[in-house]
């Protein structure tokens, strides 16, 4: 198992509690999403995992890659091997020009390839301040900084947010290109159109409990109701048609339905 | 942690108009530097003693403010003792005059709403023609709500030189000044960003230059707050030796 | 009810409209799309009066935005931008109602406010401090703080671009309720689903119009090209409604199971 995350509580701000006691894994080469809605604790998990907050509240009970994600210098070892991209991805650039910022991070070389993978042309935006970039780009770049750190985990959160419909596209088959090559990746989303193709376990949570942790998460429709997260339409359809005999994959919809119905 | 800077209670004196409590708590304090023995000291504590009742405040909160006066207060003890011998009345009249401001205005501070602030300052600031009160106030207000949004930005870049492998905590002083600007950067840039998408925001709900009222809006529990303040100022300069 | 007419507009050394020329009728749901860069942010600016057209008129109503006094203007027309943090003057939502009112006139202000907080369901949060709402509450302030005035016009730039699902239906489903009582909408988005709402849309690339139809003929534009992915259930609907309108979108479900009937 990557990450063992056991009875995981952490309090905020004026004593209120955001994480009760919540407990699953990933195992290693997953794609996890975590789906809930805003406030729901989903970046609270991130960032802990990341070692970023929840100092003094851990019980003690996060292994990832065996270690425990306790005391400085754990946390360091097992934080070169994960990348965070936020989702206000400003915030992690701090240089004049993108050429700079993927020379401070590590190999331009490999900056470049990933950027190109993401169709974004180096050469275009080299000169640039990474914050003059247009949404899409910037979630790009902040990406590919992360990945220039060559982690075993990339933790997302909301990375399609913003992003027009191609872009948003383009960096899910990305991403989970990257799944395939044996990249564990968590994200959070609450948008579920993106989470059918990619995912390989979901995890939803509400108020700071797991409410599901399985593989199928479109099976369990009162989950999904009482989290106020919707059924995408090919998933309905999908359903409905197996139960009237008919099994399918989502690419064969379009031209049986053409066939029989018209 | 502003949030920890009100405190939600209802007294007389979060009731009592903000101007008055400006006014009063000014005077007060100005009224510190007339002590100058046993019985005038004793009458400001009296005061001071009265402003917590009335104002229904916990001594926890009063004391986490009094805690920041304490090294000032020690070493001008020490100072005035060892280095300056001054006599030990002395002392005390020091040690008063910084406790009792401090109190006093922590009182005044955790029963005024900070929004009610800026529209007091704004009221009270004189030459209106000249001086543009609506527009410092206006500012006061737009950047308290803007101090969330930024202390939040800041967290979170320090957050993401984290997940970068930049721990700044294990450089020296020369690396950490290099840092500094990692993170003068983009805070500068993001409140550009906001300033320009306020301005505009502003200006489509038809925020404009224009000449503003002044209302002094004083009821009867300030007017009582005036006469006591004089009162006040009375014993305090009757009371000096 | 709003015109441009031959618009020559850019900064720097980039000219994003040139005698560009539009209109929108009294009482239509306009949708502006495009991609980044395409300029909808722009034409919404120049709309409201924001920005000025270095060549040309922008009419609303008969005021010209570049001569006639801007703030009649803005009585007649609100806007509502895409980042709900930014909007805002005031830090409780009162506050922020109070503003606007007090800057043009100072009647009747609470009755008003009650009414437009009514409108978009946000009484219950009337002294709640802007920090502590969520996004799609946020962008309904920014509306009900628009409404105050009681436009004719409501311009709203890719306001749902930062809200989860839910909320952006919540926000659509008000601006249709707003759009049957006669006010003008104008709705710049990337979301192609949303077209479903308007009653005509316009396509802009680098400043030009490509496709300005009813949305039917909408989809039927080769939208990929400029960037506008077609949701999968439109895209089905409007193959399987090619010859009649069968399949009419409501609910996902109700299409679902209206598809295995005549299955």
């Amino acid at each position: 198992m990557s990450i063992s995350i056991k009875n995981l509580s952490y309090e905020g701000e004026n004593e209120k509690k955001i994480l009760k006691n919540m407990s699953f894994h990933v195992d290693e080469g997953e794609y996890c999403f975590l789906i809930g809605e805003t406030g729901s604790g989903k970046t609270t998990i991130l960032e802990i995992l990341m070692g970023l907050i929840g100092e003094n509240q851990l019980q003690n009970e996060i292994k990832i890659f065996k270690k425990k994600l306790f005391g400085k210098k754990n946390k360091r070892v097992i934080q070169k091997e994960i990348s965070y991209v936020f989702q206000r991805c400003e915030a992690h650039f701090f240089k004049t020009t993108v050429e700079k910022e993927l020379k401070v991070s590590g190999d331009l070389e490999k900056g470049i390839e990933i950027l190109k993978l993401l169709s974004l042309e180096y050469e275009e935006i080299k000169e640039k301040s990474p914050f003059e970039l247009s949404g899409g780009e910037k979630r790009k770049l902040a990406i590919t900084i992360a990945l220039l750190k060559n982690p075993k985990i990339l933790l997302l959160d909301e990375p399609t947010i913003g992003l027009d419909g191609k872009s948003s596209a383009e960096l899910m088959k990305f991403l989970g290109t990257l799944n395939k090559n044996g990249m564990t990746i968590i994200q959070t989303t609450h948008i579920m159109e993106e989470v059918m193709d990619y995912a390989t376990k979901y995890v939803v949570v509400k108020g700071g409990e797991v409410m599901y942790d399985g593989t199928d998460v479109f099976k369990e429709r009162k989950i999904l109701k009482n989290c106020r997260l919707d059924i995408p339409f090919e998933r309905r359809l999908l359903d409905a048609l197996s139960k009237k005999g008919f099994n399918l994959e989502k690419e064969e919809i379009e031209d049986f339905l053409l066939e029989r119905l018209c | 942690m502003l949030n920890k800077l009100y405190s939600e209670k209802e007294s007389i004196v979060h009731r009592i108009d903000i101007k008055t409590k400006i006014i009063y708590t000014f005077g007060y304090v100005l009224s510190l530097m007339l002590m100058n023995n046993f019985l005038t000291v004793f009458i400001s504590f009296i005061i001071l003693v009265f402003l917590l009742l009335f104002s229904k405040l916990g001594m926890k909160k009063i004391f986490y403010f009094m805690k920041t006066t304490f090294p000032a207060l020690i070493s001008i003890a020490i100072m005035y003792k060892f280095v300056l011998e001054k006599t030990n009345f002395e002392i005390v009249r020091i040690s008063s005059v910084l406790i009792f401001s401090t109190v006093s205005i922590s009182c005044f501070v955790m029963t005024t709403k900070v929004t009610e602030m800026a529209k007091a300052i704004e009221s009270m600031i004189p030459f209106k023609k000249i001086i543009p009160a609506y527009e410092i106030s206006l500012m006061f207000t737009v950047s308290l709500r803007f101090l969330p949004m930024f202390i939040r930005e800041y967290k979170r870049i320090k957050k993401a030189k984290i997940c970068r492998g930049i721990y700044i905590e294990d450089m020296n002083l020369k690396e950490k000044v290099k840092h500094v600007l990692g993170y003068f950067l983009p805070m500068f840039l993001l409140s550009l960003e906001h300033a320009y998408n306020l301005a505009i925001a502003m200006e489509v709900k038809g925020y404009r230059k224009k000449e503003r009222q002044v209302e002094w809006n004083f009821e009867k529990v300030d007017y009582i707050m005036f006469l006591l303040l004089v009162v006040y100022l009375v014993l305090i300069v009757g009371g000096r030796k | 009810m709003i015109k441009i007419s031959d618009i020559t507009y850019g900064y720097e050394d980039k000219i994003i409209f040139k005698n560009f020329d539009f209109s929108i009728k009294k009482g239509e749901f306009f949708m502006v799309l495009g991609k980044n860069g395409s300029g909808k942010s722009t034409l919404a600016k120049l709309i409201s009066g924001i920005d000025l057209p270095t060549t040309g008129k922008v009419m609303i109503d008969d005021l010209d935005t570049g001569t006639d006094d801007i703030w009649e203007i803005r009585k007649k027309l609100g806007v509502i931008f895409q980042n709900p943090e930014d909007q805002f003057v005031g830090s409780t939502v009162l506050e922020e109602m109070t503003f606007i009112l007090e800057n043009y006139d100072g009647k009747n202000i609470d009755l008003k406010i009650n009414k437009a907080l009514i409108s978009v369901g946000l009484m219950h949060k009337k002294n709640e401090s802007i920090n502590n709402l969520s996004g799609g509450q946020k962008q309904k302030l920014a509306l009900a703080s628009a409404l105050l005035l009681k436009p004719k016009v409501l311009v709203l730039d890719e306001v749902s671009a930062m809200l989860d699902p839910r909320s952006r239906k919540e926000l659509l489903m008000l601006l249709k309720k707003l759009n049957k009582s006669g006010v003008t909408i104008v709705y710049i988005t990337h979301y192609v689903e949303e077209v479903m709402c308007a009653s005509k849309c316009l396509l802009l690339d680098q400043g030009k119009k490509v496709i300005e139809e009813t949305p039917r003929k909408f989809l039927e534009g080769n939208l990929l090209k400029y960037n506008l992915v077609i949701p999968f259930h439109l895209k089905l609907l409007m193959k399987l409604n090619k010859d009649e309108e069968k399949y009419k979108l409501e609910n996902n479900q109700c299409v679902v199971d209206k598809i295995c009937q005549y299955l």
